[in-house]
């Protein structure tokens, strides 16, 4: 077809690729050598990608069997469960044994999903129920999430051995650096259930309800749990939100309500660190 | 962002992708001839393919077809 | 080309080619949830979400990384242009596993609130003013809608009927949405991470694509001026070389006066002109093959008749064309474009052979 002869130098150059034609000898070997070395290249970064992940910290949601739990119901700041300590701990792993001489242990009582709160618990604050639920737990700091049956949280008709009430111990004015997250999902609920992914997720899980607690460290870099709640003693006010899930310093008034620390805390006491 | 605004937002965009998906459906099978005759015989998969597409660009499409129509 | 439409014109090598970019993400995602899995367990365990979530992102981003860098490597290096033949699916396929990634983000964190999951999207954190508490999923988020776009109009439709230059436009936005995918990892999983392989990861990542986009720019740049821009004739007239300068089959590609390149092929005895642009996706005609006398495009074998521009029937995709002399045993090309499907006159090779 063609008028010209080829020309040496035409059989050295590079073989020419089109799509729907068969591909030539040599760019098939090329290709049969990049693409196992891509797909290598892939694992290393899927690898090292997933070795560089945190530790999310040790935390157990017991969500495979739920159990009973005999106690007082405490309806503000937020539902909780004071139980005497002895009540049904024997699943209790002893990397989680609480370092407490408290007399009874005070349960966190919150809904499945990012919910807290049904109706008619104002009117059994004070006495005695059971809660029937799976148990999340931290550094040996215990919650419930109540089965999504009404009956879960009933008043109880038969007498039980009252834990002794928790005292509130005023300690007076501090100022704490941490992080305020919802204590569900930092508890075991999702892990990690802290930092900046998270933000999102803790913001919707404390407008729900969920208990807000600012996570800090001591000395000895060890967790410390405050619960938070507003200056009266309610749930913590909702101009606290946008701090939720960043490095923040706060002040406010420590209170020790048994074997709980708790912050009252105003939303002009918080800032971003 | 406000709530008030993220609704007016969220329902917008609904009200833009429901119309849209709407448009869609009609221009993969009667529209798409009057601005492009190769489409005239083409498989359903192709049409299928167009869907999300239509859905979002309708506007652009639906210019298209007005004025593709108008000609003589 | 197109004469009928169908959804994919398949071809062995597509499948070829498909079934090594799903063997790919099987691999990283088998390779990172297996890693998770065996490092984190017990109570120490990452929520399986949190693993798919990570898995699926992280997969995204380094597929987006090899299509960004596919285009350059085949400038660089034409051996790579069997790569770039099927980018599209490649790009489609990186929207649907992002997607994949988004879903299961929302769900998981935003899911199961006292709010919909897209209003808790939108109003859960608005700290716009700070870069500590920026709301990267936004970023995210539009990233995902441009590609969104940039899949929903892969298919060769919407590049004839968008027009090509508004559809190249809209898939340039790919760099866009890369730079707010920088915004969305870096303020996102790598300040919550605070590790130093996330950030390496992606600071690499930056200038392998960032390195190749400027080795090929400056390849391109030195191949402009290399090519023989020696303008005759009150600036009408460009100087290609003598006729057997130019390889049989295969075009020099030169510079007109005011920047536009200009393919000039041998074939068959007789030089002819066309502009360097496809009309498919722009691709480098002068870096194409003149095949069955037909020129074809080293992109997507797009093909055209050298003496007017215009595709073999029944295909009716039109180039624009140059006109093209030989004065003194040099080929000249006129720089003013004709319009695409102009029947030009063919030079004469043979008069400058020896």
């Amino acid at each position: 077809m063609s008028a010209l002869p080829p020309r040496p130098s035409a059989l050295s150059e590079p073989p020419f690729y089109v799509g729907y034609l068969p591909v030539p000898k040599p760019l098939a070997a090329f290709l049969w050598l990049a693409v196992p070395i891509a797909l290598s290249i892939l694992a290393i970064v899927a690898i090292a990608t997933a070795r560089s992940q945190r530790d999310p910290g040790g935390a157990v949601w017991n969500d495979a069997k739920a159990r009973e739990f005999h106690g007082i119901f405490i309806a503000r700041p937020y539902p909780m469960l004071l139980v005497r300590p002895t009540e049904g701990d024997t699943s209790k792993p002893d990397s989680l044994k609480r370092d407490t001489t408290s007399s009874s242990e005070l349960f966190l009582l919150v809904e499945m999903g990012k919910h807290a709160g049904r109706d008619g618990l104002s009117a059994m604050d004070g006495k005695p129920v059971v809660a029937s639920g799976w148990t999340l737990e931290r550094d040996g700091r215990r919650m419930i999430e109540l089965e999504p049956d009404a009956k879960a949280l009933a008043l109880q008709e038969t007498s039980i051995s009252v834990p002794p009430t928790p005292v509130i111990v005023p300690r007076g004015r501090v100022t704490l650096q941490g992080e305020i997250v919802d204590s569900k999902c930092y508890l075991g609920a999702m892990k990690p259930g802290e930092g900046k992914t998270h933000k999102a997720c803790a913001t919707l899980c404390i407008r729900g309800g969920i208990p807000p607690v600012l996570v800090t460290r001591d000395e000895n870099e060890a967790r410390v749990y405050y619960l938070l709640v507003d200056p009266s003693g309610g749930p913590l006010d909702s101009g606290a939100w946008p701090f939720i899930g960043d490095p923040v310093e706060v002040t406010g008034d420590f209170e020790l309500l048994g074997e709980f620390r708790v912050l009252k805390l105003s939303p002009r006491d918080i800032s971003r660190r | 962002m406000s709530d008030s605004i993220a609704s007016a937002i969220l329902l917008t965009l609904a009200a833009y992708i429901a119309a849209g998906v709407c448009f869609a459906f009609g221009f993969v099978f009667r529209g798409i001839y009057t601005i492009d005759p190769a489409a005239l015989h083409a498989p359903l998969t192709f049409r299928a393919v167009l869907i999300p597409g239509a859905a979002v660009l309708w506007p652009v499409l639906l210019r298209r077809w007005m004025l593709a129509g108008k000609k003589p | 080309m197109s004469t009928g439409y169908v959804a994919v014109q398949w071809s062995r090598h597509k499948r070829l080619y498909d079934a090594s970019v799903a063997i790919g993400i099987a691999i990283y995602l088998g390779a990172f949830v297996g890693v998770s899995k065996a490092f984190w367990a017990g109570e120490h365990g990452i929520s399986d979400e949190v693993i798919l979530i990570r898995a699926l992102g992280s997969c995204a981003i380094v597929l987006l990384h090899i299509i960004l860098c596919i285009g350059p490597l085949a400038r660089l290096d034409p051996r790579f242009i069997p790569i770039l033949y099927n980018r599209r699916h490649l790009g489609v396929i990186t929207f649907l596993v992002a997607l994949a990634h988004a879903t299961v983000a929302v769900g998981y964190y935003h899911g199961f609130g006292v709010l919909n999951p897209f209003r808790s999207l939108l109003t859960s954190n608005t700290n716009f003013s700070s870069l500590r508490a920026f709301p990267f999923e936004i970023l995210g988020l539009l990233a995902l809608l441009i590609m969104f776009l940039m899949a929903a109009t892969s298919h060769d439709f919407w590049l004839k009927n968008l027009s090509a230059s508004t559809w190249k436009r809209l898939h340039m936005l790919v760099y866009f949405a890369y730079g707010l995918l920088i915004g969305h990892v870096a303020l996102g999983a790598l300040q919550a991470d605070r590790g130093s392989i996330g950030p390496a990861l992606m600071f690499s990542g930056l200038c392998i694509v960032s390195g190749l986009h400027i080795a090929a720019g400056l390849k391109e740049y030195r191949k402009d001026r290399g090519a023989g821009t020696l303008v005759v004739d009150a600036g009408e007239w460009v100087d290609v070389g003598a006729p057997d300068e130019i390889p049989t089959d295969r075009a020099r590609t030169v510079c007109a006066p005011k920047g536009e390149r200009i393919a000039v092929f041998r074939s068959a005895g007789s030089i002819s002109a066309v502009t360097n642009i496809c009309a498919h996706q722009g691709g480098p005609i002068g870096e194409g093959k003149v095949i069955d006398g037909c020129i074809t495009c080293p992109w997507h074998g797009w093909q055209y008749r050298p003496q007017d521009g215009c595709s073999p029937p029944p295909f009716k995709e039109k180039i624009a064309t140059y006109q093209v002399r030989i004065v003194g045993g040099r080929v000249q090309v006129n720089a003013r474009p004709l319009p695409p499907g102009t029947p030009t006159t063919p030079a004469l090779a043979s008069g400058g052979l020896s």
